[in-house]
This record gives C-alpha cells, structure tokens and sequence, in this order.
C-alpha cells in the first residue's frame, strides 16, 4: 500500500487531534472528504464510473460478455473482478508491485458480492447451463490517497447502476438455438444496484476509531476494521486488517458507526445517482478535464 | 486447465462424479433433524500435537472431530528476502504465511496442486502478527506454512490453532498464544453455530472466523462474510465466538505442556547416546 | 558430546567414515536395515483412497481423487492416472515456495514411469464407455516430513492408497445420455501388480540401504530398484553419480526382493485388519 513516512511528533499530533474528535483537515471522526461521483465516463464499456475522494482517484469501467455458466450454478451469470494498480498512483506499484494490494482488493470484493442478495445473477442468464452474460468489472487506480476500498465500492456500485446489458431474444432452432442481438441501442437491461453493499473502513487511532483516513491517519492506525454495508443497514462482511489486535468493545461500537455512516453513505450516493439519470444526456459530462 | 509442463499431464478438464449424483439420492441423504439437535455453544471436540515434524523448527497438527486435520510448521528465523527491506523504515521482522490445501481435501472435485489461497494466506498472516514479537527479529523473516489435509469444516480457524502452537514450538517470541474458532449462520435465519462442520458451512448464509489472544482478550483477526444481518447479529456471534475461543484455551496450553514433557523426558536419553559417539571415535 | 557435534558439522565425510567402519550408521542401524515404517489407510475421508507412510521420519501421505473424463482421442478405451509428488514447504527448508522444483518433478516422473511400465492398474479397467467416459485417478502424494528416501516412502503410500480406493458404481442414463452415479455401491480397484521400491546410496563403494537426508547428501551415487511380488524387476533408476558393477547390482536387486516380502506382509496385515472391522 502507498504508504508516508511520519515522524513521531506527527504522529502524537494526529492521535491527539482524533482524541479530541477534531482531525487534521477539520473533519470530525464520522466525516468523509468530498466525494465526486461522475458515471459514464468511458464510451465502449458497458458501464463506467469514476470517484474522486479526496486525493484518492478510481475509475471502474464494466463489459459484459457472453460465457459458459459455471457447472454448479448453470442458471446464474457471474461477476469477475480485476484491479490493476497503476504506477501513476505511487511510485511502489511500478511492474509488479502493485500485484499483492491488487489481488486482496479483487478478493475482498469477491466475498463481498458472493452471497445471492447483493446482486441478482439469474438477471445475467440466457440459455440454462450453456450461455450467459459474464460482467467483467475492471477497477482502475489512478490515484492512493488513503482510504482505497470506500472509494472502490462506491465506484463499482455506481458502475454496476449505469450498466446497460443488450437485450438478447433466443431463437429457437430446428438446427439449434441462435441468438439475436436487438436492434435498438436503447433497448436493454438494467441492474438493480439496491442491495449492492458500500465498505466503510474505520481505522483505530488511540481509543477512538475514524472514517475514511487519510493516508497520513493510515500510517498512525495499526489496525482498521472493514466492514461491507447495504443500503437497509445488513453486513455483509467483516474483516480486520492491520498489524495490531483489536479490543472486542471497539469492534461492537465500530459496527454500529459503520452502519450509520454506511446508511448515508448510501443515500448520498443514491441522490447523485438518480440526479445524473434524470438529467440523462442533457448532462454535461466533465470527465477528466475538470 | 492449461498445460503445466512441470506436472505429469492429465486429461484437460475432469468433472468430479459428486456432480452426476440423481437429486433423489441427494434429498434422501440430508438430513435436516440435524440442525435442530446441534447445541449451537458445542465446541467440536480438538486434538493437537505439538513438535511432530522431525525437519521444521517448530510444528503442530490440529485435528476437529468434523474431520479438519491441518498440519503447520515454521521456518527461521532466516534472513529476510529482499535485503534490508527498503533501506530505513523500522527494522522489524516480517512474517510470512502460507496456506494450501492438499488437492484431495476437499469433498468436490480435485482442486489444482499449484493453487495457493492469497486471501487466507493474508488473513492468516493479519491474524498472526499481533501476537509475534517482531520487534526481537529485526531484518529477519518468519515462515508460517500451513497445510490442510482434509477439510471438515472451520480449518481456517484449525489453521490458526495450529500457527500459534508451531510458533510456540519453534521458540519464537509470543505476546500470547493464538486460539481462534469459526462460526456460521444457517440460511433459514436464527442462532449461529460455533465450529461448524462441513455440511453446515457448506449451506451457512453468513460465516465468521475470529482469532482470539484470549489473555489478553484482543481480536487479533477476524473475517467474515454473507447475509449476516444487523450489526446486531453479528455482535451476538463475535460474543459466542470470543467465549468459544476461551474454552479453548486451555487445551492449546495442555498440548504445548505435554510437548514439553516429551522432550525434557527424551533429553536424558539423547544425552546418553552422543556420550557413545564420542566413545566411538576417540576408540578407533 | 559437543566435540561429537562440532565434529560432525565440520567433518561429516570423516564421521560418516568412523561409523561405517563399525559397520553400523549414526542412527544406529546396520548397513542393509531399513526403519522401521509404518503405515495407516483412510485417514482422508473426502478423497477416494488414502494412505500415510511413515519410514523412520520420513512422511508421506498419498490422497487419491477418482473424477471423470473423456478418453484420450488416440487411445479411447482407456482411462487416466496422474501421479503427483509434492514437496511443500513445510516438509523440509530445502525446498522454496513456488512451483514443483526439480526433485518434485523428478519423483512425478519416476512415479508415472513405475505405474505405467508396471501395469499396476490396467487402464482398460478405467474406462467406463469407450470413447465417452473414463475414470482418472488424480494420486496426489505430499511430503510431510523429509529425511531421505523420498522414493521409497512415496510408492508403498501409492500402492497402500490404491489399496483402499473404493468407486462409485455408474451407469449411463438412456434418456438424457448423462451418467449417473451411485455412491452407496462401492467397489475397489483391481491391482495387478504390485510394486515396491527400494532405494540405495553408494558411497565409498559401499552400498547402503534407505538413506537419511544427511546420508543423501553425503553419497556419492543413488540406485532405486522396483520390484513386483513375483521377484521380477519393474524398474531401476540409477540417475547418474558413481559407477556400480554387476555385482552389487545383483546384491541390490536381491535386497530389494526381501524388502518387497516385508512391505507386502505389512500392507496385507493392515487391509485384513481393516476388512475385519
């Protein structure tokens, strides 16, 4: 992980800092940066989203093609993750460096969307045990300023909204069956993003715990726990990171900030979302240039 | 399967024959009354042997009455890869973790010899550091290798037994021993099950493993995943998890004393026969 | 006993040689004793057939997975078996992590070459409908423990593990053409040879039976003999190192038939005493 070299001083100023609930930018322990939300950034994905959080910059773009349902689930599509570090975020993750944080963050978000409500897979399914829809979700990191995986699960959950899946019609056959694509650009399925989770990361600094740290708070915290919430308040995974151990009474209460953070965290997200829809193309796309 | 030149080769795909049973033979197996009758705070009866690789530094197997049987052994310290470790920085020890399966552990198909598991190698390693004094190896590694021979259920949470008492065998410096327990939530909703066997964690909506520094009472790792619910819920199972973890205690400590005992016992004996060898080359 | 110690890491060619003079070896044996091994079957419960072979400190378990394939195109009545020696890290700090390294592959193919030339399992029996269905055998034996004898350790847990594979039975299903398992009908294998191996170092042209790891190092020269319960020979695997002549060769052979006499005694207790349970 992109990391920064703090002296001791800056280190005691920090933890005394987050005692007092006030942090080094003037956020309180609950408070996320500005976050920048913008979906259909790239033209030939089938879904794309880029997230600005603070210094933290991700962009996640979604294809979907057609494969081979998996043998033990022949009526379901499937969702495959690949995060590529960049080097333009630091410097560490030049050639395979960048390998190691890359496979844990595509697992975490394996176990995440691995149970049946995140996201409804018989939606992907064409033809029972011979095609699918496979969506290849494709995570981009352009820039590390601290706090990756919120900022990731925000953008994929964003992607995932401005998918648009071709309508497919099977065409049944005395030879076989064939497949027509539909002709009409617009016509096509849409993913129901509601149960998708958000991870809230919430690092320990002392006796009390933050939300979305820096990478100047990373570097005092030994240890963080990551927990993936639904827009109702469910978990749907847990998991602690770090080199140091974890008291239980910390855990208990970093559930519940989590579920609250992680419930507005949605809404928000949810507004911006729904915003850009109804705007639909009189929306003025920023991109990268602004 | 793409070819691997450094195995001897095999057909390119196989299907385990477990796909090709007829549901009706499936239905009459399962026995649902089972649920019912489990005490959800039952603790699967552990066995640990502690110091029974003659080449690693320090081992330990595990073994749950579910049928887990996992093997660890540490290695080292050695000199750590990478030389000094990125120049200044603090010169701490690293540790390294691995986990494997043994391809014919699962109850499926076969899985490929080569895989090694990332994220529990990673988890295992989170779960680990707490409890080592990296501090006393600086510019040295640690290598934690776990094997799992046969998977009955909760064997990442038999693997991290197993870790901290090869830790311990192998003399590295401890904050406290390492015991952890698995747990997981049937799909029908309700209580969660602590240790579950494999049929359970196979049907579980939600699992959860905790390792437990239990003097210390610190969370050293935890990992979790499914419909758990509300926070609410997965406190309750962190609870009986931490109390699960307790319990076992005890017997982690029973296994490292009888270790213990094997060997001062064994010394005497070992003293006698290098007194012979000496005897042996001075003669001729 | 610490002189014994320093002496030993300082000079180990010269130890060696102070024992072998004794005509006896540091752990005590005599030249041509083996360890003592022992062996337990179906420990596994998820693979098809298992076994776990312990020869003095040397651990190896064999699992055995049977799942299904296609026949090969150019021999289609046949099945497949695929052996698989792995050496972990944890056996030994010899081995790296990584891929199989070069004694790993080595014991692969020594393995494959030994099934295949033995005929232990004719693959005929494997095949379930010609050119459709076959059974594979993945074996797949890992090292626990190593000190010598790799070889050795890994063809009697092969032989005991094939011992105690038992198949579903199956049947092809008229209708949808798919085959149907039953797990609750179960047969064994039909073995029909069984090979035993036994391994030899030469050092100071001297022959010495089932070496440690220590003694592996020191030899100059390695010779493995595989034979089959009728005396003849199944295979030799003398990869290189210093010359042996005929003679001893006929020593060595001769000393593997006995060994193979007290393998089978073994093996053939072991499965009566599990058939009796």
């Amino acid at each position: 992980m992109a990391s920064v070299v703090l002296s001791e001083a800056e280190k005691v100023y920090i933890m005394h800092g987050v005692q007092e609930d006030l942090r080094v930018d003037g956020r309180s322990c609950e408070d996320y940066r500005c976050a920048e939300v913008e979906t259909d950034v790239v033209s030939n994905t089938s879904g794309s989203a880029r997230v600005k959080l603070g210094h933290t910059d991700i962009l996640v773009g979604v294809k979907a093609e057609m494969g081979t349902p998996k043998l033990d689930k022949p009526n379901e599509g499937s969702l495959e993750f690949f995060v590529d570090c960049s080097a333009n975020a630091t410097p560490e993750f030049e050639g395979r460096g960048g390998e190691e944080l890359g496979t844990e963050i595509a697992n975490t978000l394996y176990r995440i969307f691995n149970n049946e409500s995140s996201i409804d897979l018989k939606l992907l399914c064409i033809n029972p045990r011979e095609h699918c829809w496979v969506l290849y979700v494709d995570v981009l990191l352009l820039e590390c300023g601290g706090n990756l995986f919120d900022a990731i699960s925000l953008a994929v959950k964003a992607a995932l909204f401005n998918t648009r899946i071709p309508k497919v019609r099977v065409l049944e056959d005395e030879g076989g069956r064939e497949i027509e694509l539909s002709d009409d650009p617009f016509d096509c399925i849409r993913l129901n993003v509601d149960n998708v989770p958000c991870i809230v990361t919430l690092s320990k600094i002392g006796h009390r715990h933050i939300v979305d740290a820096t990478l100047q708070e990373e570097a005092c915290s030994l240890a963080s726990l990551l927990i993936s919430v639904t827009s109702r308040g469910a978990l749907t995974c847990m998991k602690k990171m770090g080199r140091g151990s974890l008291d239980p009474e910390s855990i208990f209460e970093m559930m519940e900030t989590g579920k609250r953070v992680g419930k507005l965290l949605h809404s928000s997200l949810q507004t911006v979302l729904d915003e850009e829809e109804n705007l639909g193309t009189a929306r003025k796309k920023v991109g990268f240039l602004g | 399967m793409p070819l691997d030149h450094r195995r001897v080769p095999g057909p390119e795909e196989s299907q385990s024959p477990l796909l090709f049973v007829p549901s009706s033979a499936q239905d009459g197996e399962a026995p649902p009354a089972q649920e019912a009758s489990r005490d959800p705070t039952a603790l699967q009866p552990l066995f640990a042997r502690v110091g029974l690789l003659s080449q690693a530094k320090g081992s330990a197997y595990v073994e749950l009455d579910g049928g887990t049987k996992v093997l660890c052994a540490v290695a080292g310290p050695r000199e750590a890869a990478g030389g000094g470790g990125g120049g200044g920085g603090e010169p701490r020890g690293r540790l390294v973790c691995e986990f494997r399966r043994a391809p014919f552990s699962g109850r499926g198909a076969r899985s490929r010899p080569g895989e090694r598991e990332p994220e529990l190698s990673l988890a295992l390693q989170e779960a680990l550091e707490p409890a080592v004094r990296l501090a006393r190896y600086p510019r040295a590694q640690l290598e934690v290798s776990a094997l799992v021979l046969q998977d009955g259920g909760s064997a990442l949470a038999a693997a991290l037994c197993a870790a901290g008492l090869a830790l311990a065998d192998a003399g590295v410096e401890l904050y406290d021993l390492v015991a952890a327990c698995a747990l997981c939530r049937p799909p029908s909703g309700g209580e969660w099950l602590l240790q579950p066997r494999e049929a359970e964690e196979r049907a579980a909506a939600a699992r959860l493993t905790v390792a437990l520094l239990p003097s210390l009472n610190q969370v050293a790792g935890l990992l979790g995943s499914g419909q758990g619910g509300a926070p609410d819920s997965w406190a309750q199972a962190l609870r009986l998890a931490l109390d699960g973890c307790q319990r076992l205690y005890p017997l982690l400590r029973q296994s490292l004393l009888r270790a213990a005992k094997r060997a001062a016992t064994a010394e005497p004996s070992e003293e006698e026969d290098a007194a012979e060898a000496p005897a042996a080359t001075t003669g001729t | 006993m610490a002189a014994a110690g320093g002496f030993r890491t300082v000079e180990p060619l010269e130890y060696y040689r102070r024992f072998l003079k004794e005509n006896c070896r540091p752990d005590g044996r005599e030249l041509g004793e083996f360890r003592t091994t022992t062996v337990n079957v179906g420990s596994i419960t998820t693979a098809d057939g298992s076994a776990l072979v312990k020869l003095g400190n040397t651990t190896v378990i064999c699992g055995i997975k049977a799942e299904f394939a296609v026949p090969p195109v150019d021999s289609s009545n046949k099945g497949y078996i695929v052996p698989n020696v792995d050496l972990p890290l944890l056996c030994s700090s010899r081995f790296r992590p990584g891929p199989p390294g070069e004694e790993a592959q080595a014991a692969s193919q020594f393995m494959a070459d030994v099934i295949e030339n033995s005929q232990v399992v004719m693959k005929e029996d494997l095949c379930i409908v010609d050119g459709k269905l076959a059974w594979v055998l993945y074996c797949d034996m890992i090292c626990l423990d190593y000190d010598g004898n790799l070889l050795d350790a890994c063809m009697c847990a092969f032989l005991a593990a094939l011992k105690n594979v038992q198949l579903p039975a199956v049947s092809i299903n008229e209708e949808t053409g798919l085959a149907e398992v039953n797990l609750k009908e179960k047969t064994p294998l039909t073995i029909r040879k069984e090979p035993v191996a036994a391994s030899f170092i030469l050092f100071d042209s001297l022959l010495i039976v089932d070496p440690t790891a220590e003694e592996e190092d020191l030899a100059t020269g390695t010779v493995t003999i595989v034979t089959d319960e009728e005396g003849k020979l199944c295979a030799v695997h003398k990869p290189g190192g210093s010359t042996l002549t005929g003679a001893k060769l006929q020593d060595c052979i001769s000393r593997a038939v006995t060994r193979h006499k007290e393998v089978k005694k073994l093996l053939d207790k072991l499965i009566k005493s599990k058939k009796a349970k």
